[in-house]
């Protein structure tokens, strides 16, 4: 039974905690980000990149990966990882020569995903990226998924389905 | 080198702030009116620099500018160990106050008499010298002082409690578990978690935001800092010295401790306090490095032996009926809701193993962490990102830990080691498994598969016999371990060692066993008994 010592904590921290929930929502609508640069690819492999993260994640009734900037996230781990960069540098490079913007991309990717070695090594290696990359957005992760957590809520109602109890 | 000593004579020095530090200081601070010096090895981590409230996508913008979260764990490049593949041990530190808790788990399990009574029974190396009755009333006292949630509901290998606060709700996913272990005939309970679900002396109520690893902004679960060190200060009777990294325990010429030699954490000046008794609670490892260069307390051989931690790994999939579902806010208190325990004793199978298993659940539902598991499903393009989001809601997850036995060849030493940035040998971890937890695995993936195959659940693929990495449940016990024969032990039932009476061991090396539980809320309950006691005898001239 709660006591009216316990009663007053309750209202003080709902009050406190609800003003830190409000700013913590203030301050993900402030984080609309700044244009994005590359800071490792270069644009013709930013290109590339796009549209290969956008094959493998790409738009529907929300946005895809390229949306997403799943691309520039990519390149940010390059950028911190030179050892990282270069390998993914030689790997698009080998996309490239595939002839991957002018050929049939899916068909592509779809040979890649089946295969073994090295054409399956590049394929997941860029498809881990993307999926990390993606659903680490709020475009991938709220957008798309519905995700709307890390926030404040008075009471955790847990299931709501009668039919799981 | 020039070394700085303060003539005082401290009536006790803890060292370490964590769990065992931080009880022991505030016990006999805040109950037993007695002073107290603390040494630790870092400082005070600010609770408002804690990342709680960053979304995904903002926390890459934070670090794409340069900024970074408060660096909570010690980076073993300042403080290395040995360890070596394949067996490679992943020692996790936290150096600062408050210790480990600031980022730990929060779950908060009782031992029971199966677990202080299996060595007795099975004669698997030295019984514990104590019973579920002599600490159940440390267990009471604990939870009433730091909040715990969960069930009341007793079995013979998870004690429950009339002081636990209100369980959260469950997840879809968790009753979907619950109900198909139930049906194997295995029980599932509330997990129990050192998170406040009501406000409790003093402290917030959680807000169900999930993102407990990252350090609590509200302080609404258990960290040694806000319940235990602060309260400790504001006696005037604690006094903590920060980047105080204990290199020594030294002992007077009557067999005694009479002090501690430190360093400075940055200027790395040596430095000498004096205390009357000592007690060391600096997490498994880092303690046994303690006395192991002190060379004290050692007269049975068993200091360094017998590290014990758990095997562990992890099984996801997806509930059919949970899949295409909208997904709900599936955060709560971070971590699961329920708790499978050990149950192997009950059915009076004879198995080809000793000791047992439980089981958690987290990362059920739709959280953030897409990652781990939507890389393992075929596939690319509008198909794959459809069949992502339909799984979404639908996930699964349970992550079964098992006792390692105490073996003598798993230890830690620091003989011919290297010299650390102030020229004390560092730790050696020498570590594996055997057969008995071999067989464990066998039987814990027997559970794991019959709980998703009573689902109808899709398992994502996994490598049936894989574990963790050894040490990754940062549960180290064993390494200066309690019994009550001094050739077999190096401690006493109060933590007290046998050889040099004022010095106690607090922390996770003080078991004798390490169970397949976490060990925070034994070790919390053991510190408060084990400085009860201390304070009794300085009341009767004992130390």
């Amino acid at each position: 039974m709660s006591t009216r010592r316990d009663l007053l904590q309750i209202a003080l921290t709902a009050t406190a905690t609800a003003a830190a929930a409000q700013e913590h929502h203030a301050s993900d609508t402030e984080s609309t980000p700044a244009k994005k640069v590359a800071r490792f690819f270069k644009p013709a492999e930013m290109d590339l990149l796009a549209k290969l993260v956008d094959h493998i994640i790409p738009r529907s009734d929300s946005p895809g990966a390229a949306d997403a900037n799943v691309h520039y996230y990519i390149d940010w781990l390059a950028h911190t990882n030179a050892r990282r960069g270069d390998q993914l540098r030689k790997d698009l490079g080998w996309i490239a020569k595939q002839k991957f913007n002018t050929a049939d991309p899916v068909g592509l990717l779809t040979n890649w995903s089946k295969s073994t070695g090295e054409p399956k090594r590049i394929f997941q290696n860029f498809k881990e990226l993307t999926v990390d990359g993606y659903y680490g957005t709020r475009e991938g992760l709220h957008v798309e998924l519905g995700w709307n957590a890390n926030t404040f809520v008075r009471e955790f109602k847990g299931c709501t389905h009668e039919e799981h109890a | 080198m020039f070394t700085q000593s303060a003539p005082e004579v401290h009536d006790v020095i803890v060292i370490g702030s964590g769990a065992a530090g931080g009880m022991s200081a505030w016990n006999l601070a805040v109950n037993h009116g007695i002073s107290v010096l603390m040494l630790d090895a870092g400082a005070r981590f600010r609770r408002e620099d804690f990342w709680t409230h960053v979304k995904p996508w903002q926390w890459r913008e934070r670090v794409e500018k340069g900024l970074a979260p408060p660096k909570i764990q010690l980076d073993s490049q300042e403080q290395p160990y040995i360890s070596k593949e394949p067996n490679k041990f992943d020692l996790i530190r936290v150096w600062g106050r408050g210790g480990k808790t600031n980022i730990w788990g929060r779950v908060a399990l009782r031992y029971s008499d199966l677990d202080f009574e299996g060595p007795a029974k099975d004669g698997w190396e030295i019984p514990w010298p104590i019973r579920y009755k002599d600490i159940a009333p440390y267990y009471d006292k604990v939870e009433q002082e730091i909040g715990v949630c969960g069930g009341d509901d007793d079995t013979d290998s998870l004690p429950g409690s009339r002081y636990h606060q209100p369980p959260p709700a469950l997840r879809c996913g968790e009753r979907f578990m619950k109900r198909s272990a139930e049906a194997m005939g295995i029980k599932v309970v509330n997990q129990r978690k050192a998170v406040n679900t009501k406000p409790t002396n003093g402290h917030n109520p959680c807000h169900y935001c999930g993102a407990c690893g990252r350090g609590c902004d509200v302080s609404a679960f258990f960290n040694s800092t806000d319940y235990l060190t602060d309260k400790a200060e504001k006696t005037g009777r604690l006094k903590i010295v920060d980047n105080a990294v204990v290199a020594h325990i030294i002992l007077g010429d009557n067999g005694l401790a009479k002090g501690v030699r430190y360093f400075d954490r940055y200027s790395k000046a040596e430095r000498i306090v004096y205390g009357k008794r000592i007690i060391l609670g600096a997490s498994c490892v880092d303690s046994t490095r303690i006395l192991l260069n002190s060379k004290i307390g050692n007269s049975s051989g068993v200091i360094g032996n017998y590290l014990c931690e758990q095997v562990r790994f992890h099984m996801m999939g997806f509930v059919p009926e949970l899949m295409g579902t909208k997904a709900l806010n599936d955060d709560g208190l971070g971590g699961e809701h329920i708790y499978l325990p050990r149950y192997n004793a009950r059915d009076g199978r004879k198995r080809d193993y000793l000791r047992g298993f439980g089981s958690q659940f987290w990362n059920t539902g739709a959280q953030a962490g897409v990652g781990n598991w939507a890389k393992q499903i075929e596939g690319f393009g509008l198909d794959y990102k459809k069949s992502i989001k339909r799984r979404y809601p639908a996930l699964v997850a349970m992550h079964p830990y098992g006792e390692v036995l105490p073996y003598k060849h798993n230890k830690v030493s620091v003989d011919g080691t290297p010299k650390d940035r102030y020229g004390i040998p560092i730790s050696r971890i020498e570590y594996s498994i055997a057969d008995n937890e071999k067989k464990m695995l066998d039987e814990m993936y027997d559970m794991a598969e019959g709980v998703f195959r009573g689902m109808r659940a899709e398992i994502v693929p996994y490598q049936r016999g894989a574990i963790d990495p050894f040490g990754s449940a940062i549960h180290e016990h064993g390494t200066c371990r309690m019994g009550d024969d001094p050739k077999r032990s190096a401690l006493n039932g109060f933590n007290q060692m046998h050889d040099v009476k004022n010095v106690f061991v607090v922390d996770g090396s003080s078991f004798t066993t390490a169970s397949e539980k976490n060990p925070t809320l034994t070790i919390l309950a053991l510190a408060w008994r084990a400085t009860d006691y201390l304070a009794d005898q300085m009341r009767t001239g004992g130390v």
